[in-house]
């Protein structure tokens, strides 16, 4: 194990704690590291002398939780979640409204675009195929060199229309996938909270 | 060592150990381990609960191009290790009873 990955490792443990205090408890085992390799250590010694970083993550953590129910003073982040958590929905309510709803509609009617042209390219290849079928008796006057010719062309038409279908089948997809999630992420995470 | 007295002892070797002049974790723990059993894990939780008490108060300070904290005692941590002596001069007393089988003499 390198430092970096004990460091991340450590700082994956003490998720629970404030961003403060990570970055303190990280200042003092990067304080430490060096104190350590300037007396001649390497790294992996230093590291063994550490410990393993859920080890001393543990420590931390449990002495974090002694000092909650130690002080007496309760801590400020929990007192005015009530409050919070009401003013949050209100919040809610209106960004939905004002924000959410129209934008919501517009990007519905994006992926419904999106949708029909898909559904165009995939109608052009259809007609493509038939074309190339019909060609040959519809167009028997033209000549053999006639005829190739605008085979082509319906192959090439049906390229095209299988590009726009395939293309747009994707936009489709994904931008209704994208908007779900974008939802869920509003919605959900403040009700699991 | 019972665990819960060691953790006692720990709060006092570190103040003990910031108590003449200040100094830093790599230092603390260099100046204990001859006496006691503490490493850079144990170390750090005593820090901050010693600094959150009041009993030590920290600054950092540049110390070769880096930060570095520095710990120094504080009147209340002076007073917790009268405490200890106190404490300690009670336990003798007692650890003589025990020694002695339970006999006064």
């Amino acid at each position: 194990m390198t430092k970096k990955q004990w460091q991340s490792e450590l700082l994956r443990h003490l998720r629970p704690l404030s961003p403060r205090e990570r970055r303190r408890t990280l200042a003092y085992y990067d304080e430490l590291y060096d104190d350590q390799l300037e007396s001649g250590l390497t790294e992996a010694q230093i590291l063994e002398n550490f410990g393993s970083p859920a080890e001393c993550a543990a420590r931390i953590l449990s002495e974090s939780g002694a000092e909650v129910t130690d002080s007496s003073a309760p801590r400020p982040s929990e007192q005015p979640r009530g409050s919070a958590t009401v003013a949050e929905i209100i919040g809610l309510v209106f960004l939905t409204l004002i924000l959410i709803l129209p934008l919501a509609c517009a990007v519905l009617t994006v992926i419904l675009s999106f949708g029909i042209v898909s559904l165009a390219g995939a109608i052009v290849v259809i007609a493509g195929i038939a074309s190339i079928i019909i060609v040959p008796f519809a167009a028997a006057g033209l000549g053999a060199a006639g005829i190739v010719a605008l085979i082509g062309i319906c192959i090439a038409v049906c390229g095209v229309g299988a590009l726009l279908f395939v293309v747009f089948w994707l936009l489709t997809k994904y931008t209704a996938l994208g908007t779900f999630k974008a939802l869920q992420f509003i919605y959900m995470r403040r009700w699991k909270a | 060592m019972d665990a819960q007295l060691k953790k006692g002892l720990l709060d006092v070797c570190v103040l003990a150990a910031v108590r003449r002049e200040e100094s830093y974790g790599y230092k603390i723990i260099s100046d204990l381990s001859p006496y006691i059993d503490i490493s850079e894990s144990t170390l750090y939780p005593i820090l901050r609960r010693l600094e959150n008490s009041g009993a030590v108060t920290a600054r950092s300070a540049e110390y070769n191009g880096r930060l570095r904290r520095y710990f120094s005692i504080t009147p209340l941590g002076l007073q917790k290790i009268d405490e200890f002596i106190e404490a300690m001069e009670q336990f003798k007393i007692i650890s003589d009873f025990i020694l002695n089988g339970g006999n006064h003499d």
